[in-house]
């Protein structure tokens, strides 16, 4: 594909910087580019907030006096060039020598072929817009309201090369839509669904528009209950690894290699042990043909790879990255990310860091039928608040969620604010249930859930407001109040 | 590089006459940031960086349109919110007016007795393995400390005649002790900062930030835990804050209140006890000596920052509003508009965010003979708030028995859950003294943009919460 003029300067800037750098004093160096288009769909209710805008930035990346410094820039002058390398080559010569330290990585072949959809980068942002409005309906069941609807496409030019002879142009794109709505039939709740895709056309904004509905409509009218004690829990593959908080996020964390070469996780030299319940296995999927965080090489240029991280309750090795995997005595196994991406963050602004790619778990032997059917007083849960506020080194947690009350081996009402506590190690090792159904995420593929004992709290809301709420309904209902949620 | 000239102002100006626009701003910025961060005694990661760049909003037929890119690029750019307005007017169903702000040509430049460029970039790595070194101890396994500094330099220009240049320095340094015995790990953290430049490590040194953070891991490792379940509380400045942030001032909020939320159509009644200021301060300074991390002399719209009471007496006197909620709604703009950077449109956000008492201000002592039995919670870690259902869940640091009215037993770090509405109606005291502001900033997340935040606040009594 041909590349745009910014893509042009970018390619310029980092080659004129890499071969400064030399000049400059740096070792080795490495170079990366990030030219980032993106068309943003958002409509909050009555309120469209459509965007369109380009990323860029230039970051580098170096090697001095064996030790390693960092600066970046959005500038393409060559004398902010200049400053930026100097500026990574005093931040190195400032630090102690690193003997852990080695060149950066040399070129490998990619072990995968993502296939690139070349209508993503020729699309009109006003085809775009009209497929997102597949999104949006009037036509919405009684008591049901819409919420907010949103689309990003992304499309990217990102360039990585190094002093070693990596010389990487790397060309991806994907979108995504969703939609959420309210329901007001008792107590507002609401519910979004979101599906993303690197094949225009994959995605449909029909389907994902009335798989939020029922999503909705299952939420609806939720109680609230006061209670304390140890219950089963069931968790939906929204709640593992879910938009709107997902509680195995802290699990990714655990397994980093940095964490664990630090023992700042409790998986630190449990390599080989027994983790988890001899059918739970967790993948990390750089190769998924469809999940928008997928990618051939990692943020340093080592060709991505499918890693079993936990397989059959086994913990077989960490996220690595080619430092940490150097320090561990591990080979690296391209875990090296650059944070944001398509939908979000700036991936110019900060150093390769270990990270994940897409997490599948492997399907179970059970069902969803079947673990309701085997919990005789319990909750299935997901939409967790609080998950960024865990101990991302013990796993501790302690989250507020919603979902669904089970009672006899059925599901009984919806619930909301329900918070339950643990740790991430407990947790796993209390899954008793795996379901053979899975959904597929946006990063993730995960089956159901079930954990044995989880400790749970919950506080009835106060008579006064829930009484508040049926004055108000029946005021809507009689037209003597407008309702606020309209 | 192409700097924001008078020139580039007045050529994208031109451009946009040609457009019928009502109203248009600029927004340019050529930011530097740096960060250390050191892990067991050595520097893992340093970087420096300029973030640059033009994001250009336009007002045209009542609704927004906005874009971003490279400076050198903003012909294009104002192509593109012209393409954006347009599609945003496809789905056109609320107008967009602006409320009446007066024109301000100005500069704002945050005070730096130390400044950012005037230490070295050795003497900062210095301060951080200071702090890391103060971690040391057998059962810290890990230490963790991130050193900070950001110099936001931005220049806004409206259509109107507005043209602010900024020039904001922020400092910030925190550490994280994670404690371990046996199969028990726990973290303890501690951080602080300010608007400002490095002089903030003379009000608290790298040594105390890093003890802190060690005190509290160790002394989290041999607490027992709370047992979960529903117990009055009391809850320290941070805690005063966070809550007034993420429960009750993201409800206030008006751009989300155009949606949904728990306090829409309730301007003018009470929504919490009758002893309950809401406040939300950007036109504050200083607290206690200290820079405070939510000050804004002027909002991202050239609104100036200011005092605005959210609650008086516990009635609901207003939401907190940008220029186009503002009229809205019918309201005053409070000079909540923020944006991150020039690449995302600004957005209603807080500022300093406090409760304070409107008639029965109470002491410290008098909140927990208040409790009798209970737990004081203190130092705030972080919360998330779902302002549609009006629920929080808070972090914990510091965790003590209140029993018989007296401070007992230290417990482990933990949560609070809650709903806003109630809890702001069981609000039973609040001490207006306040706590140290440098426990209380924080980066306020919201719409994928973060904003620095403060302030801190008094203790104040609640009559029960989830905890745990």
């Amino acid at each position: 594909m041909v590349k745009d003029e910014i893509s042009e300067k970018i390619e310029k800037a980092l080659n004129y910087g890499l071969e400064y750098s030399k000049k400059a004093g740096a070792e080795y160096s490495e170079a990366f580019g990030l030219n980032q288009r993106s068309f943003n769909f958002q409509l909050e209710k009555n309120l469209p907030k459509h965007n369109i805008g380009i990323l860029h930035g230039m970051a580098f990346r170096v090697i001095a006096n064996n030790a390693l410094g960092f600066a970046y820039t959005s500038s393409f002058n060559e004398s902010d060039i200049k400053h930026t390398v100097d500026s990574a080559i005093q931040n190195a010569k400032t630090k102690k020598p690193d003997s852990d330290l080695k060149e950066f990585p040399t070129p490998a072949k990619s072990l995968s072929d993502l296939p690139l959809d070349e209508k993503l980068f020729n699309i009109s942002n006003e085809e775009v817009a009209s497929a997102f409005e597949d999104l949006i309906t009037e036509d919405l069941p009684k008591n049901l309201f819409f919420l907010q609807a949103m689309g990003i496409l992304g499309t990217g030019d990102s360039f990585l090369k190094n002093s070693q002879g990596i010389d990487i142009h790397d060309q991806d794109a994907g979108y995504g839509g969703g939609v959420g709505f309210l329901s007001v039939h008792g107590f507002p709740n609401y519910d979004f669904h979101f599906e993303g895709a690197r094949k225009w056309g994959n995605i449909d904004g029909v389907s994902i528009r009335n798989i939020a509905i029922d999503k909705t409509l299952q939420l609806a009218k939720p109680r609230t209950l006061s209670l304390a004690g140890k219950y089963p829990i069931i968790i939906p593959p929204d709640g593992s690894y879910g938009l709107m908080g997902g509680l195995f996020t802290i699990l990714n964390v655990l397994l980093r290699g940095d964490k664990a070469f630090r023992g700042e996780t409790p998986y630190s030299d449990r390599i080989g042990e027994l983790i988890a319940p001899d059918n739970f296995s967790l993948i990390d999927n750089p190769h998924h043909p469809d999940m928008i965080p997928s990618a051939s090489y990692d943020g340093e240029g080592i060709p991505t790879q499918e890693t079993a991280l936990i397989d059959k309750g086994v913990l077989q090795t960490y996220y690595l990255d080619t430092y940490y995997a150097g320090k561990l005595n591990m080979e690296s196994n391209g875990k090296a990310t650059r944070g944001g991406g398509l939908f979000g963050g700036n991936p110019v602004k900060s150093p390769p860091s270990i990270g994940s790619y897409s997490t599948v778990i492997e399907p179970g032997d059970s069902s969803l039928d079947e673990m309701l059917t085997e919990t005789r007083e319990g909750f299935m849960l997901k939409n967790f608040m609080g998950i960024h506020m865990s101990d991302f080194s013990s796993g501790r947690f302690s989250v507020t969620g919603g979902g669904w009350y089970i009672k006899n081996g059925e599901i009984q009402f919806p619930v909301q604010d329900i918070t339950i506590s643990g740790t991430i190690p407990q947790l796993l090792k209390d899954i008793d249930l795996i379901s053979k159904e899975r959904k597929k995420g946006l990063n993730n593929e995960v089956p159901y859930l079930r954990v044995s004992s989880l400790d749970v709290t919950a506080k009835k809301m106060d008579f006064k407001i829930r009484f508040g709420v049926k004055i108000m309904k029946l005021l809507v209902n009689l037209r003597l109040m407008k309702n606020p949620f309209a | 590089m192409i700097k924001m000239t008078e020139d580039l102002i007045n050529k994208v100006f031109k451009i946009l006459e040609n457009h019928n626009i009502t109203y248009s701003d600029i927004r340019t910025e050529n930011s530097l940031m740096t960060q250390i961060r050191t892990v067991n005694g050595k520097v893992e990661q340093s970087s420096t960086g300029i973030e640059s760049g033009i994001g250009i909003r336009i007002l045209k037929d009542n609704l927004w349109g906005f874009s971003y890119g490279p400076l050198e690029k903003h012909e294009d750019i104002i192509q593109m919110a012209l393409q954006a307005n347009r599609m945003n007017v496809k789905h056109k169903k609320i107008d967009f007016n602006l409320a009446e702000t007066k024109i301000v040509l100005d500069k704002f430049e945050g005070e730096q007795k130390k400044k950012i460029e005037d230490v070295g970039f050795d003497e900062k790595i210095n301060m951080t393995l200071e702090a890391d070194k103060a971690q040391e101890d057998e059962k810290i396994k890990s230490r963790t400390t991130v050193y900070r500094e950001v110099l936001r330099r931005m220049t806004l220009a409206t259509s109107e005649g507005t043209k602010i240049d900024y020039n904001v320095p922020y400092v910030m340094m925190y550490s994280i002790s994670v404690a371990r015995e046996g199969n028990d790990t726990i973290e303890g953290r501690c951080r602080i900062g300010h608007m400002g430049g490095v002089e903030i490590v003379d009000v608290r040194t790298p040594q105390q930030i890093g003890d802190k953070a060690k005190e509290r891991a160790l002394e989290g490792l041999k607490s027992p835990k709370v047992k979960p379940g529903k117990y009055p509380v009391v809850l320290d400045g941070t805690l005063n804050h966070l809550f007034s942030h993420e429960a009750a001032g993201h409800s206030a909020e008006a751009d989300f209140l155009l949606t949904a939320g728990v306090l829409r159509g309730k301007l003018g009644k009470r929504i919490a006890a009758p002893d309950v200021n809401l406040i939300d301060d950007g036109s504050m300074i200083e607290s206690k000596g200290i820079k405070t991390f939510g000050y804004l002399k002027y909002d991202d719209e050239g609104v100036l920052g200011q005092k605005t009471f959210i609650t008086k007496n516990g009635v609901l006197e207003t939401y907190l509003t940008d220029r186009a909620t503002a009229s809205h709604f019918g309201l005053k703009a409070t000079g909540n508009a923020r944006a991150e950077a020039y690449n995302v449109p600004q957005i209603v956000r807080m500022t300093n965010t406090y409760i304070a008492p409107a008639s029965n201000p109470m002491k410290p002592d008098d909140l927990l003979e208040l409790t009798g039995n209970g737990y004081l919670m203190m130092q705030g870690g972080g919360g998330q708030v779902d302002p549609i259902k009006g629920t929080f869940n808070f972090g914990v640091a510091e965790l003590y028995e209140i029993k018989d009215g007296e401070i007992g037993q230290r417990y482990r770090p933990t949560t609070l859950a809650g709903n806003t509405m109630e809890t702001l109606k069981k609000i039973t005291g609040i001490s207006p003294e306040f706590d140290d502001p440098l426990d209380s900033i924080g980066f306020c997340g919201k719409d994928g943009q973060s904003a620095p935040v403060g302030v801190s606040g008094g203790w104040m009594a609640v009559k029960n919460i989830v905890v745990g």
